[in-house]
This record gives C-alpha cells, sequence and structure tokens, in this order.
C-alpha cells in the first residue's frame, strides 16, 4: 500500500487508541456489580485505565520511532499543506463528536437540578465514576472518529 | 478549501517531457510528498499558490501553461 508517513502514523493511532482503550471501555463495562463493591470497582477501573493510558504512550513511542526511522525524507515526516489540511478537516469532526458528548455530560449534570427531570444513565449501570468515564468515552470516540476521517481522507486522495 | 474539479493541470505531461522526471524528485523539489503529487496529478487536490508557483518553476514554465481554471464546471 503506497502510504505516506502521516498516513502510517494515523493507522497506528487508529489502531492503538481501538484495541487499548476498547479493551478498557468493554472491562469497564462489562463490570460486576454482584462480585465487586463500589470502592472495588473504582480501584479496579482506575488501575485498568492507568494501565491503558502507559500502554498507549509507550505503543506511540516505540512505533511512532520505528515509522519515522522508515520514512525516507524530512518532508514526509513534518508534512506538507496537504496534511494539513487533512489534520484540520479532520480535528473539526473530532470537535463535533467531542461537544456533542461534553453537551450530554452537561446536561446529565444539569438537568435533575434545574428542571428536576430524574434522567439517569447512571443507575442504568454499572460503570464506576459515570459522569467521568461518560466523558473520557466522549473524547476516545472523538479520537476515534477524527483518525477514521484523516484516514478516509488520505485514502480518497482529497481534502 | 478549493473545489478539487476546477483545477485542471498538466503535471503528468510536464513530468513526462522532463526526462519522465519522478513523482518523488518533483516533490522533492517543489517541497511537499510524493502523496501530494499523485492527489495533484489526479485532480484531486488543488495545490496553494505558492505550489503551483514551485511546480511551474521546476518545469520553467508559467503558471497558466500547467495549470488552468475550468469555469464552465460547478
Amino acid at each position: 500500500m503506497n502510504m505516506s508517513f502521516k498516513e502510517k502514523s494515523t493507522w497506528l493511532s487508529l489502531v492503538a487508541t481501538l484495541l487499548i482503550f476498547g479493551d478498557y471501555a468493554i472491562s469497564v463495562v462489562i463490570m460486576d456489580a454482584n462480585v465487586l463493591n463500589p470502592d472495588e470497582m473504582i480501584e479496579v477501573a482506575m488501575h485498568n485505565l492507568g494501565s491503558a493510558v502507559l500502554l498507549i504512550i509507550i505503543v506511540e513511542i516505540i512505533f511512532q520511532s520505528l515509522i519515522a526511522a522508515g520514512s525516507r525524507n524530512k518532508m514526509e515526516i513534518d508534512g506538507d499543506e496537504r496534511d494539513r489540511l487533512i489534520t484540520l478537516s479532520s480535528n473539526n469532526s473530532g470537535y463535533w463528536v467531542l461537544s456533542i458528548g461534553v453537551i450530554i455530560t452537561l446536561g446529565h449534570l444539569i438537568l435533575p437540578y434545574v428542571f428536576g427531570i430524574e434522567f439517569s444513565l447512571e443507575e442504568r449501570t454499572n460503570i464506576p465514576m459515570f459522569k467521568m468515564h461518560l466523558l473520557l468515552f466522549t473524547f476516545i470516540v472523538a479520537e476515534i472518529v477524527r483518525f477514521s476521517h484523516q484516514i478516509y481522507l488520505y485514502r480518497n486522495d482529497a481534502v | 478549501m478549493a473545489s478539487a474539479n476546477k483545477i485542471n493541470n498538466k503535471v503528468r505531461e510536464c513530468r513526462f517531457f522532463a526526462n519522465e522526471m519522478t513523482q518523488q524528485d518533483l516533490a522533492e523539489r517543489v517541497g511537499v510528498t510524493r502523496q501530494t503529487i499523485m492527489a495533484i496529478e489526479k485532480g484531486k487536490y488543488s495545490p496553494s499558490l505558492e505550489v503551483a508557483f514551485k511546480i511551474a518553476l521546476v518545469f520553467q514554465k508559467s503558471l497558466e501553461a500547467v495549470f488552468s481554471y475550468d469555469a464552465a464546471i460547478e
């Protein structure tokens, strides 16, 4: 496949995010409240989150360095005007997803106090530190959308 | 961002007449990636004025000899 350094780097970030944070998300969602008490659930979630963050940093450093080492010239690593346009365009997509997630989280926080509406997703799930995870998952989805849009633009030779 | 279809170019043709200059060679002279030259040749990406001028300079031609604007395509 004919790929520039930036495209390879984006593929790596997408796959690493999907695998590492996907695994973390599954581990949090399937936590069994019958087996663990709330404090233990938070402890396990924080331990898994710490491991996920550490792992993604290590994976990114090692593999991005390997990709950079395999690149032909400095221009490819720095990127050109088309790379910058693609980055801007995909950042915009990620921003929309992040904004929607933040608005949903704010709504979830504000509605019970302002309008007295008891709409709590929190009670329907076993996810510990629900509001933090809502924001975290929003951020992860925004990143996945951003990387996917970037790859789509690279694959279509378009901006 | 410019609409890709409105700007036509003869970059492929110019490369051919420049002793079959490779995309990589042109990319290095212009200061962009080979993928960008490929996208320009396919008409999928319209370069900035600066890059367009640099490409024309490499082939020692005027900008109009390499790039043209087709107002009919909307």
